[in-house]
């Protein structure tokens, strides 16, 4: 199961869009797109691991739900096209975790996501693919329930790729989540490490080689 | 240097040249008085000394030559009179003036005659008579010293400098008070001027004079209102274009997003085809919507230089109308009734004929299904009433602004920009006229466009 996520955004577009991504990456999202449902809804259940806050909603405003969602002990992530630092601090100050203004990149709202996530100790990094499930808390990699065993670099990257299913990732980014920002190694690493999957777990094909932007896995 | 340094010794110059030629006038007029006085007494004594001269000579006396002149001489000299000269027939008989009459007096043909000579740092009067006496021409000389009128005039010129200095300071000492005086309200204009280049539009000067310095108060502070006046308008006009800009910034940034979303999750994320095709749709609205605000705010922008006005007739705008809202109106379930009181108005029909379409979109939104739009033309103007369920009070001073919506999401589904009130204030506008909107919640709403 992924984390489950509550978007608050009244712009159908945006949260359509947001929505499409996270669940892409496995994450459980239900959207609402007006303040006053959303706080009704929440009453009623109040079981989410993050949420995606917009501040300028119609019915209740984001600024005056943010206490009610500390309350349920729900991190939150401003999301707003008010992007001055006035604004900012008050968001949070009321209690956000995180600020993002609009337009923003989606990627960069996934990394904050999973570093609140994190934080919060919520992050639930349990990935599948086909018959391939991945725990990365625990370091084990299972196929039909039995055990198989990689090299600790090969799981690494096999575990960006599960995570970003179905998108795809740059060699840098492989590398960046790896060991942090600051690696500046050779990126081929990451291609001997691609092959070796491949073979070793039989995914020539579903690990798709994207020219000029990386490597995708694809679930069909 | 300074204004008044410089008129006060203008003025200087001015009491010093009149000082000058003044005494100098009365220097010469008591000069010839003198003269005058010295003639007339020095004739008396001339007179005086000829008659006696001549009554010695009717005694006995030689007829003629040497023993004549001896007479002659005897007798002149002894009338006693000093500084008195005699000659005969052009000869020198007797002398006892100080320098020689006959140098400075033409001998020609007078019998009385008198001059003024300057010898040797000395001046003298020299009186001449020339009478017959015994077929001789005798002429008669009498030098006087004037010197005493020049010592007198040098003593009274001295006074006359003193009381001349005297005057003349008193009368800069007036002049320096009375010029800085007139100049102060000139240095109370300079610093207002100066504190009004720094900034302070709002600075006033308060010179109450009729003169030249009073009436230029008088429209530096009228000029200075304007300039205050001016600068406001232009804060303001800033102000409202700043305000303008970052709404539609902000305005922009949702659609941005949505798009930028969009783009990047087609070239990252691998799509089952159905799903990329949503999101294309999605994106085609965005586009849609943008490109319809950037038509909208174009049209808010650049109406001015595009409004066209003429006679139109007001009952043929009224059927144009009532023809374009007919859709709008079907839709929200209200009718529309127009009366018209007037005829013709100078205005662009087409800007107006949007206006009202937009008033009456307006109007239709806020109605319930089966309500009545009244749309009136008079005299004043137009005006669209409806019984829909009005304007809240606070919201009311803000309904104008551009991308202002009472109600976000209910204009956002209903597909607004909130530019629609924005663009009927800027058409009254652009028409010499103005937007007018009265609404009770629940009640109504009545917006009028006052010509």
């Amino acid at each position: 199961m992924g984390n489950r996520i509550v978007i608050i955004e009244d712009d159908a577009a945006i949260a359509q869009a947001v929505q499409l991504n996270l669940e892409c990456a496995e994450y459980e999202v239900t959207v609402f797109d007006n303040g006053q449902t959303a706080w009704d809804a929440l009453r009623e259940n109040h079981d989410y691991d993050l949420a995606l806050l917009d501040m300028m909603l119609p019915g209740i405003d984001g600024f005056a739900l943010l206490p009610k969602l500390r309350e349920y002990g729900i991190p939150v992530i401003c999301l707003t096209a008010m992007g001055d630092p006035g604004h900012e601090v008050q968001g949070l100050r009321g209690g956000a975790e995180d600020y993002i203004a609009k337009p923003f990149d989606m990627l960069a709202l996934m990394v904050r996501m999973e570093k609140v996530l994190s934080r919060r100790g919520k992050l639930h990094e349990i990935y599948h693919f086909r018959d391939l499930t991945l725990d990365k808390g625990n370091r084990r990699l299972t196929r039909k329930g039995e055990e198989i065993c990689l090299p600790p670099l090969e799981f690494d990257v096999l575990a960006v790729l599960m995570k970003n299913k179905n998108r795809t990732v740059s060699r840098e980014r492989i590398l960046n989540e790896i060991w942090g920002q600051d690696y500046f190694g050779d990126i081929r690493t990451v291609d001997v490490r691609v092959a070796n999957l491949r073979k070793k777990l039989n995914l020539s094909e579903a690990i798709r080689t994207i020219s000029k932007a990386g490597y995708r896995l694809e679930e069909r | 240097m300074r204004l008044r340094t410089k008129l006060t010794a203008l003025c200087a110059a001015l009491l010093l040249l009149v000082a000058v030629s003044l005494t100098a006038a009365m220097l010469w007029q008591v000069r010839a008085q003198s003269y005058d006085m010295l003639l007339e007494s020095t004739e008396k004594t001339l007179a005086e000394l000829t008659s006696e001269f001549q009554q010695s000579t009717y005694r006995d006396h030689p007829e003629s030559g040497t023993a004549l002149e001896v007479f002659l001489t005897y007798n002149f000299r002894s009338c006693g009179v000093p500084g008195s000269a005699l000659f005969v027939d052009g000869k020198c008989l007797y002398a006892s003036t100080p320098i020689a009459p006959e140098e400075y007096l033409d001998v020609s043909n007078w019998t009385t005659t008198s001059a003024r000579a300057y010898v040797q740092g000395k001046h003298f009067l020299i009186l001449g008579k020339a009478l017959d006496i015994r077929e001789k021409t005798c002429r008669i000389y009498l030098v006087e010293d004037a010197d005493h009128i020049y010592a007198q005039l040098w003593q009274l010129s001295g006074r006359f400098a003193l009381l001349a200095l005297a005057i003349g300071l008193l009368g800069l000492g007036a002049v320096w008070l009375s010029i800085s005086r007139a100049l102060r309200p000139l240095s109370e204009l300079t610093q207002a001027a100066e504190r009004i280049a720094g900034g302070s539009y709002s600075q006033r000067v308060s010179v109450r004079s009729s003169d030249e310095v009073g009436r230029l108060a008088g429209n530096f502070n009228r000029m200075a209102a304007a300039v205050e006046t001016h600068v406001d308008t232009l804060r303001e006009q800033n102000q409202r274009q700043k305000l303008f800009i970052g709404a539609v910034t902000h305005e922009l940034k949702t659609p941005l997003t949505s798009l930028l979303l969009n783009v990047n999750t087609l070239e990252t994320v691998y799509l089952p085809e159905e799903k990329q095709e949503a999101l294309l749709a999605s994106m085609d609205t965005q586009l849609h919507w943008l490109e319809t605000m950037v038509k909208k705010l174009l049209t808010l922008l650049s109406m001015q230089k595009n409004a066209r006005l003429s006679e139109c007739s007001a009952p043929e705008l009224l059927e144009r109308v009532q023809t374009l809202t007919g859709p709008v109106c079907a839709k929200y379930g209200v009718s529309l009734k127009t009366v018209c009181h007037a005829g013709t108005f100078s205005m662009d029909s087409d800007l107006m004929c949007s206006a009202l379409v937009n008033l009456i979109e307006n109007s239709a939104k806020a109605s319930c299904p089966g309500d009545v739009i009244e749309v009136l033309a008079d005299q004043k103007g137009f005006a669209v009433m409806d019984h829909g369920r009005g304007i809240p009070e606070k919201d009311l001073a803000r309904v104008t602004d551009p991308f202002y919506m009472g109600d976000p999401s209910r204009s956002k589904q209903s597909g607004g920009f909130g530019l629609g009130l924005a663009l009927v204030k800027e058409i009254a506008a652009v028409h010499g006229g103005r937007l007018e909107i009265e609404s009770q919640p629940g009640v109504g709403t009545t917006a009028r466009i006052i010509l």
